[in-house]
């Protein structure tokens, strides 16, 4: 298929994948925060969301270098236009791709991202503070859910198919990383903590922003360990947001594109299933998560710069 | 010679209604239909309307209107349910001289890129062709495959005060409008079956797959190794719905500016699996906006350096570029000649009477004459640029003289053609509105005539402009079998 | 006379850039009185040059560089033979016959047609320029069309002083007038926008002169330009304002072309990224020698 369309079927559904792994970080936290006993200073609170999403020199900018709070961060992590990583312009850039390829996905599948941004653009537009009621991500969440069900369930399966599940399976692979590690750190900052008295709402809520608070209590009968939480989040293959499962669905989507002649993503995606591969929740506390996901991190960016040169760009180098 | 303005008096000068033959009688053609209308009642037709819109709607038959906001609004096509119907009889001259006429056009762009021999014998002025703006010097000596340049054409025909059909515009660069009139029988024949049952109207549905057999029949690799494209301007075009419209039907490929590149003279797309070869570019990308490398370097359209790989025979550009000299207002005038020039034929179609405001004698009966008289710009398109005398103030008459003296080589002045006319269902009433015709031709391995073609209609009450862009709307055209 | 030349362009860009496509308007003409030996064209990063002849009777070399790059050398080699010894070894037309004589010239060959009815902002209508003695740019009747042109250049010498910098970029010939300065490439505009007044085909040319010209100025060799009228009874012949000589086999004419647009050495287009646009830096090398 086209260059081009491959390139915005990709960036449509990591747009997507973002805007809504950001509604559910930041709902998780506001909600969690309406309950909240603890001292934890606002910008402890509200700083890590920042981290995650790589938007603190982009904060900084915005305030002129002034102090993370509350009100702030959640405007400009739900509505802020200057914030490329927001959920209105990552809205906003999922809908543009879309367009692009509007002939090329179902009408039901358009007007489902159309209407979301529409409706959602709409919301934040208004004077109030919308983005201080849990409802407005609520809204994003559900038209996430419903585009990924009218695609899944009305897209032909091929290469189109396989550029959009990938996207999907990259950027939520490459957050629930993010999540993990600047979430784990913050609650337990040192090894020699481990053992001691854990914020149950603080694990409860690392686990919501993933969707898998219930999942992992069903499946996990000794509580909230750091080390059970680890391999959920990471290891457990039937959990949909788990690192292994996103990885496994990018071979999938891997082999729906085809990988002929695309020598460096063959190589990128073997790297990311190695590094999965033969090792443990224990292992991997007990060598640093933080190593380990920062490696993987960087994994998953050479799987992108990959996935670019080898099918979106490939003309600037050799005619295969 | 001078066609005087006393044969445009009188009788000559009341329009051609297509429907009524008198006050009361249908014409024969349209008797069976008009009995029926007569039957259902008009109302019943207002709910047939509704359907209409809705099909279209849900369709996504629009267009897209450009105005001062930077969003061009998109709109439904406007389509009323009132058929246009054309007698087998009436349409087998019209058939022949649609032929003809770019027969001729295709052997003058021929003539007119390589040898120039009209010129050197005198048939119209090297002037016109040296001076016109869409005469494409760079594209000099370039043999086109099979030598066609003219694939896909648009001869625009109205019909004067006794019923003869007369040429009133060629549109020879990228014609729209085939999307619509295929549409428009869709929806016809969805929304009114019973409105066909009483003849029996030729098809139209097949012109994709007519333009497709026609367009791998130019590939330098042969018919078998035909990589067919459709290159498009993109979203922001007006006639997008007919490039994806026709990219659909005829199962090929949609493609912008950057998806193609252009390596040591081949053509490519460049696609997840490497480039992809292209062999015919079926281009809707303006001739100036084709090749930033030959043309507007500014363009970001194009595809830098297809010029020359068109040069080199590795691809087939449709249509070529280059038509604009002979559809530019400032030839028109002399097309009846080149149909002679070229075939030896007596034209069959005739053009609309024309002047040139560069033949004195031409100029100073115009300049007489304002108010029955149509000036158009030699370079616009679209409607505008245009004076229309009669409904004209005094002041735009007199700039139009002082534009027409200061630049006398960029207007041509035709008597007003009253166009004919037609009934529409408009708001719940039967009313006569001006129509005219766009026939699609093909030139391919023979030259084939889809039978109809776009029947628009000026919407306004006695408004002649029926271009889409300004308010026109159009009909369902049926050619009817022996 | 027979000479070598080359011809040299380095360009450096500040951003690098991809699908590049160029065309190169760099080989000397072929025709009657000066027949090209050997040329050889080179481009860097690797394009294979093809070629074309334009509508003017340029050779074109072009290429297509799609991979990302920051620089650009395209080299030009070429051995010339020239003849044209005497320019004025024709057989005259009678001053009275001369406009029937270029009027066969259109109807035989309409192309002309170009060099006569052409207009752009560098050859534009004589009568809309800031002339206040256009009257003595009117030609006297019966006087042969060559001595029309002398004259011409005699009020061009008055009017305009000459800059001797080349630029291939031209400039609008009512600025030329107004500052009452120009180099080589506007006289010539000027001279043409005065013979098409006149009625007669004229068209512009980039080339070379032998290397002699530019020591008695001591200057370092540049490309030159001037125009060519057509001659009744002679074809085209070259006329030179800067130095009021008609070309002979000294002049090495390259490009060709309605003004000195047509005939740009170099026209290209390229992508870039979006930090700012690419500028290039352009240096040109030429060498002339003449074979004794």
């Amino acid at each position: 298929m086209l260059s081009r369309i491959a390139d915005s079927l990709y960036w449509m559904s990591r747009y997507l994948e973002r805007a809504g792994n950001t509604a559910r970080l930041v709902e998780i936290n506001l909600i969690h925060l309406l309950e909240a006993e603890d001292a934890l200073p606002e910008a402890a609170q509200w700083r890590p969301l920042l981290s995650i999403s790589g938007s603190e020199e982009a904060y900084k900018k915005r305030y002129d270098g002034g102090e993370v709070t509350a009100r702030r961060t959640i405007q400009f992590m739900t509505r802020e236009r200057q914030n490329a990583n927001s959920i209105r312009s990552s809205l906003r850039l999922a809908r543009e791709n879309a367009r692009v390829v509007r002939d090329r996905i179902s009408n039901e599948m358009w007007e489902a991202i159309n209407d979301m941004w529409l409706r959602i653009d709409r919301l934040l537009e208004g004077s109030a503070p919308a983005e201080r009621s849990p409802a407005i991500y609520a809204e994003v969440l559900n038209g996430v859910a419903r585009f990924h069900g009218i695609s899944v369930s009305t897209m032909m399966r091929g290469e189109a198919y396989g550029f959009y599940l990938l996207g999907t399976c990259v950027e939520r692979a490459d957050m629930t990383a993010r999540i993990l590690d600047v979430k784990y750190h913050l609650l337990l900052p040192d090894l020699s903590m481990v053992g001691s008295p854990l914020d149950y709402y603080q694990w409860a809520a690392l686990l919501k922003s993933l969707s898998g608070f219930e999942a992992y209590r069903r499946h996990y009968h000794a509580g909230l360990r750091p080390v059970d939480i680890a391999e959920f989040v990471i290891f457990e293959g039937n959990f949909p947001r788990s690192v292994r499962f996103s990885v496994e669905h990018m071979r999938h989507a891997l082999q729906e594109i085809g990988t002929d002649g695309a020598e460096r993503t063959g190589a990128a995606m073997v790297a990311l299933e190695a590094h999965l591969h033969e090792t443990s929740a224990d292992t991997v506390l007990s060598v640093g998560l933080h190593e380990y996901l920062e490696a993987f991190l960087t994994k998953v960016a050479a799987f992108n710069g990959a996935v670019s040169r080898e099918y979106f760009e490939h003309y600037l180098g050799e005619e295969r | 010679m001078l066609p005087s303005l006393g044969e445009t008096s009188g009788a000559d000068r009341m329009p051609y209604h297509e429907f009524y033959l008198d006050d009361f009688e249908p014409r024969d053609h349209y008797r069976p239909l008009w009995e029926h209308i007569r039957k259902t009642g008009q109302s019943a037709l207002g709910s047939k309307v509704h359907e209409a819109h809705l099909a279209l709607r849900s369709e996504g038959v629009t267009f897209t209107v450009y105005s001062e906001e930077q969003e061009g609004i998109e709109r439904v096509w406007p389509f009323d349910l009132i058929p246009r119907i054309i007698p087998a009889n009436e349409w087998v001259p019209i058939e022949a001289g649609l032929k003809q006429r770019v027969r001729a056009l295709n052997l003058f762009l021929k003539d007119i890129y390589h040898q120039q021999q009209c010129i050197k014998d005198g048939v119209l002025p090297a002037e016109l062709v040296f001076k016109g703006k869409h005469f494409l010097r760079e594209i000099m000596d370039i043999d086109p495959p099979q030598g066609i340049y003219t694939h896909i054409s648009g001869i625009d025909l109205v019909r004067d005060g006794p019923g003869r059909y007369l040429v009133l515009e060629d549109n020879l660069r990228t014609p729209s409008g085939v999307s619509y009139m295929i549409e428009n029988r869709i929806v016809e024949r969805h929304i009114l079956p019973e409105f066909f049952a009483r003849y029996r109207v030729r098809r139209v549905e097949h012109y994709p797959a007519l333009l497709l057999e026609a367009l791998r029949h130019l590939s330098p690799r042969g018919k078998d190794h035909a990589e067919v494209v459709l290159l498009t301007p993109g979203i922001y075009n007006s006639a997008y719905f007919e490039h994806t419209f026709l990219a659909k039907e005829m199962g090929i490929e949609l493609v912008e500016g950057r998806d193609l590149v252009v390596k040591n003279d081949v053509v490519y797309m460049k696609t997840t699996h490497g480039l992809r070869r292209v062999d015919v570019l079926y281009r809707r990308v303006d001739d100036a906006f084709l090749d930033p490398l030959t043309f507007r370097p500014d363009s970001a359209l194009g595809v830098a350096g297809i010029i020359n790989a068109w040069r080199a025979g590795s691809v087939a550009l449709v249509n070529a570029p280059g038509n604009g000299i002979a559809d530019d207002k400032a030839i028109y005038p002399f097309v009846p000649d080149i149909i002679r020039y070229y075939l030896s034929e007596r034209p069959i179609l005739e053009n609309v009477p024309t002047y040139l405001m560069t033949r004195p004698d031409e100029q100073a009966l115009v300049l007489d004459n304002m108010e029955r008289m149509v000036v158009k710009e030699v370079s616009e398109s679209g409607g505008y640029g245009m004076l229309m005398g009669p409904s004209s103030t005094p002041a735009l008459r007199a700039e139009f003289v002082t534009r027409i003296k200061a630049n006398p080589r960029n207007y041509i002045a035709q008597p007003v053609v009253p166009l004919s006319r037609h009934v529409c269902y408009l708001d719940g009433e039967l009313e006569s509105r001006h129509i005219d015709l766009r026939p699609f031709v093909i030139y391919g391995e023979d030259i084939q005539v889809v039978p109809g073609g776009l029947t628009r209609v000026a919407l306004t009450k006695g408004s002649l402009v029926v271009n889409s862009s300004q308010g026109g709307g159009s009909k369902d055209t049926w050619v009817l079998a022996e | 006379m027979r000479y070598e030349t080359v011809h040299e362009l380095r360009l450096a860009y500040s951003v690098p850039v991809w699908e590049h496509h160029l065309e190169v308007r760099l080989t000397p003409q072929h025709n009657a009185h000066q027949h090209v030996l050997a040329v050889e064209v080179e481009i860097e990063p690797a394009g294979e040059p093809r070629s074309y002849h334009d509508c003017f009777g340029n050779r074109v070399h072009y290429a297509s560089l799609i991979a990302p790059h920051d620089t650009l050398a395209v080299r030009v080699r070429a051995q010339v033979e020239t003849s044209l010894d005497n320019p004025f070894a024709y057989a005259t037309v009678a001053p009275q016959s001369e406009r029937e004589w270029v009027a066969q010239s259109l109807r035989a060959q309409p192309r002309l047609w170009d060099y006569v009815l052409h207009r752009s902002p560098a050859t534009p209508d004589l009568t809309a320029l800031p002339i206040a003695d256009l009257a003595r740019l009117a030609r006297e009747p019966g006087q042969p069309v060559l001595d029309s042109v002398m004259a011409a250049l005699e009020w061009m010498g008055e009017a305009i002083a000459y800059e001797p910098e080349f630029t291939h970029t031209p400039a609008k010939l009512e600025d030329t007038l107004a500052r009452r300065s120009g180099g080589c490439q506007d006289l010539a505009h000027l001279l043409i926008t005065i013979a098409r007044a006149w009625g007669f085909p004229a068209r512009y040319v980039m080339g070379y002169q032998d290397p002699a010209y530019a020591e008695e100025d001591e200057v370092e060799q540049q490309p030159h330009a001037w125009a060519e009228i057509m001659v009744p009874g002679a074809g085209w012949r070259g006329i030179d304002p800067t130095t009021r000589l008609v070309a002979n086999q000294t002049y090495i004419a390259v490009g060709i072309g309605r003004d000195a647009a047509d005939a740009a050495p170099l026209k290209a287009v390229f992508k870039s990224g979006e930090e700012g646009e690419a500028a290039a830096q352009a240096d040109v090398v030429l060498a002339v020698t003449r074979d004794q």
